[in-house]
């Protein structure tokens, strides 16, 4: 059977949420992100601020600079995971299979479900009248047979838009595109093609299949099913991460150690989280602290067994924060990182096995009630009141297929 | 300081010295032995700080006194002497002449001075057969750990009661128990301490090499630990720390009970490692009713499988274990028995024990592998 893969993608998701609750906003340039006068980033931009080159994840100084007359505004992320979970809901009345890949952006299935919806093109049109009807928002869609030409169709359709690549003419819809705008292809692969005169991912497949392999082994067959839109195979290099890790960049530097310590048991709750997604547990630790203005230090701890548990990462972490922090000293920056990933096979202890047990029963729940309502709905009471929010988070190591932050 | 002594005699002694002698040379006089004659025996001592060990050894004085010599060197020239009398003369400047046969040395000694005091030895407080805690030594040691960290000693804890005695080692992932009803002499209530690694090791050659009805005394002050066996007095320096909590890890309601003959285990277990994991070394362990099944895989050189008769009643499951833990139980009993292993689920500790083993219990608590 021909699949249908939709994927959605809010427009400009955080405004439109602020706009939707603050109509005043509409029509203007509106940036949400971290205070403008401090040192966080770009979250999200309106259409009307994005003309003036402002666009997600720049710095917010620079964006003040660039459109200095937007309206700011700081995040309100339960207000956003809450949007995002009613747009959860009404995707699961078209197809049980949603996938959610970031708060904002979703793979729906549509495989099979013609007698339900008609055919898909009428049931992505109506999903995109029902985002708007029923919760304000307008949404860019794209479909296709498989997920990677939908994602790049969804995102040719933006804003607000509903593009259709034809079972058969993925090939053709792919050639002009540049080859950097295939996911996977990034900043070390792209110089590479560009070499060989590689520009378009229709340069790539007419380069073919024998060719490619020669020149990247796997990875070559790999870009040339991409090239023709073509799906199944996963990306060869995609071993798991290597490492993952949070940071935290503090509006304003700080020594307090109550402040501190509350983020190191946040980043540590997301790293852990992080590592549950992905099955792994992590046997070396790692902690990053910058003083102001730019000396930065990490330390590694290694365990002597594996863990995914939130509060083991924040034990050492803590250990290891305790032995550099230096009261004298501000902090601009602080970092949890865990390496050293396993899957699989290790030795468990013996001495606290009830309290891992338990631990693990604990965020195991956690991540059921997170995965419902956002990570903010539950936490360690420690990380309760934390002043300063992540804004640098990184998988490193994995090669995303589907990155998780899209453009909003 | 002149003596003579038998070569073989001698080497007895030298040989249950040089596990204590120092072998990094940070302090020079630490790798040399004491030497002390008087009366008809000469005395051996040696120390690494840690551990002390003094011995006796018979030997025809000539002339009383003392002096240190190189132990590893003189541990390999008795060694290579043939059987006959060893004669010791001290000559000026620390020098020490050593004659046997037509051979003749000189090892250069250090000053007797240098050498550290060891404490001398208190009243015994308690004092048991020399072969039972061999026993107890021999089936704990192998379960501590080999560095200290923040769970573990690396160190076994002893408790001695007036009818029983008790030791249990743990590194963390496994811990062996091991009780025995005996007649604990000169001891009122319980005497607890704990041994560091080393010293059990020491230990265990001197009680390995005493006769059956030998009695091992035992005491400590404030900071050492003292044991002596016939003419041998090994002193450890007491390991300070608080021994875990192991009572809170003997599991309780492991109620699926495997019976197997030891020695076909262990052969079996011995065989299928040899394609087990080399990082990992896990087996899996699968149990079905009146078998159970090893089976290995190592990604680089393929994959085994064994399967064990055994009874066992219960549900089929399966479990994962390091087998070089499992092999380290299995090693250290012998003979035809069988063991018992009572497991719960695949993540929960199991428990081995041998049948029949009066007068002791001994319990062997293996954590799995998430396999």
């Amino acid at each position: 059977m021909r699949r249908q893969i939709l994927h959605v993608d809010m427009d400009a998701f955080y405004v439109a949420v602020e706009q939707l609750e603050n109509p005043a906003l509409l029509g203007r340039p509106v940036i949400v992100g971290a205070d403008p006068g401090g040192r966080g980033v770009v979250m999200a931009a309106s259409y009307e601020a994005r003309r003036f080159g402002v666009h997600s994840a720049q710095p917010i100084r620079l964006a003040r600079r660039l459109c200095p007359h937007a309206v700011f505004l700081r995040g309100h992320h339960a207000k956003y995971a809450e949007y995002s979970r009613r747009l959860d809901e009404l995707f699961a009345e078209f197809t049980p299979l949603v996938e959610m890949v970031s708060i904002d952006e979703a793979y729906l299935d549509l495989t099979g479900c013609e007698r339900l919806h008609g055919p898909a093109f009428r049931a992505a049109d109506c999903l995109i009248r029902a985002i708007k009807n029923r919760i304000g928002l307008n949404a860019s869609v794209g479909l296709a047979t498989s997920h990677l030409v939908a994602k790049i169709a969804s995102d040719q359709a933006k804003p607000r838009g509903l593009l259709y690549v034809l079972p058969g003419y993925e090939a053709e819809f792919l050639a002009p595109l540049p080859v950097g705008r295939m996911p996977g292809i990034g900043k070390v692969t792209e110089p590479q093609l560009l070499s060989l005169g590689l520009v378009t991912i229709g340069d790539l497949a007419r380069f073919g299949r024998d060719r490619l392999r020669a020149r990247f082994g796997k990875l070559g067959e790999w870009f040339y099913a991409k090239s023709l839109g073509q799906e199944g195979e996963t990306d060869p290099r995609e071993d798991g991460p290597k490492s993952i890790s949070h940071e935290t960049t503090f509006e304003e530097d700080t020594n307090n150690v109550e402040e501190l310590q509350r983020t190191l048991s946040w980043l540590s709750q997301r790293v852990g989280r992080r590592l549950r997604e992905h099955r792994l547990f992590a046997r070396t630790v790692g902690l990053k602290i910058r003083f102001a203005p730019f000396r930065t230090i990490t330390r590694d701890a290694t365990l002597d067994e594996p863990t995914h548990l939130d509060w083991v990462i924040f034990q050492n972490v803590l250990q290891l924060f305790e032995n550099v922090f230096d009261p004298g000293l501000r902090v601009r920056l602080l970092g949890v990182r865990v390496s050293n990933l396993e899957a699989g096979v290790f030795q468990r202890r013996l001495l606290d096995a009830a309290q891992t047990d338990k631990l693990s029963r604990l965020a195991q729940a956690a991540d059921q009630i997170r995965s419902r309502f956002g990570f903010e709905a539950v936490q360690w009471a420690r990380s309760l009141e934390r002043g300063g929010r992540a804004v640098r988070e990184g998988v490193t190591g994995q090669a995303r297929l589907r990155p998780g932050a899209g453009r909003t | 300081m002149e003596f003579s002594a038998a070569r073989a005699e001698l080497l007895k002694e030298l040989d249950l010295v040089q596990g204590v002698v120092e072998r990094k040379t940070t302090i020079p006089i630490l790798s040399n032995l004491l030497l002390e004659a008087g009366g008809s025996s000469v005395r051996l001592s040696a120390t690494d700080l840690e551990l002390g060990i003094r011995c006796k050894c018979v030997a025809t004085v000539k002339k009383e006194g003392s002096g240190t010599v190189p132990a590893k060197r003189l541990l390999d020239i008795v060694r290579s002497l043939p059987e006959a009398e060893v004669r010791f003369k001290l000559l000026d400047s620390q020098w020490v002449q050593l004659t046997c046969a037509r051979s003749s040395f000189k090892l250069a000694g250090m000053a007797r001075d240098n050498f550290p005091v060891l404490p001398s030895i208190p009243k015994a407080q308690a004092s048991l057969p020399a072969r039972t805690l061999e026993t107890l030594i021999r089936r704990t040691a192998f379960a501590i750990a080999n560095e200290e960290s923040r769970y573990t000693l690396n160190g076994a804890l002893l408790v001695l009661k007036p009818d029983t005695a008790m030791m249990v080692a743990t590194d963390g992932h496994r811990l062996a128990l091991i009780e025995c009803d005996v007649r604990v002499g000169g001891l009122s209530n319980e005497l607890r301490m704990l041994i560091p690694k080393k010293a059990m090791g020491e230990l265990q050659k001197i009680l390995g090499g005493a006769g059956n009805e030998t009695i091992v005394e035992i005491c400590r002050d404030d900071n050492h630990l003292f044991f002596a066996v016939d003419e041998h007095i090994l002193i450890a320096r007491l390991l300070t720390g608080q021994f875990p909590n192991y009572e809170a890890v003997l599991p309780r309601d492991n109620n699926r009970i495997i019976e197997v003959d030891r020695a076909a285990f262990s052969a079996a277990i011995h065989r299928v490692a040899l394609l087990a994991d080399e990082r990992s070394h896990a087996v899996r362990i699968q149990l079905d009713p009146a078998q159970l099944e090893v089976f290995s895989s190592s990604g680089e050189y393929g994959e085994a499988h064994e399967s064990v008769d055994v009874q066992y009643g219960g549900e089929p499951m399966q479990i994962g274990f390091n087998y070089q833990y499992l092999l380290d139980f299995l090693n250290v009993l012998s003979g035809d028995g069988k063991i018992r292993m009572e497991l719960k689920d695949e993540q929960s500790a199991g428990q081995l024990r041998p049948d029949g083993d009066e007068p002791y219990r001994y319990r062997y608590i293996v954590m799995p592998m998430r396999i």
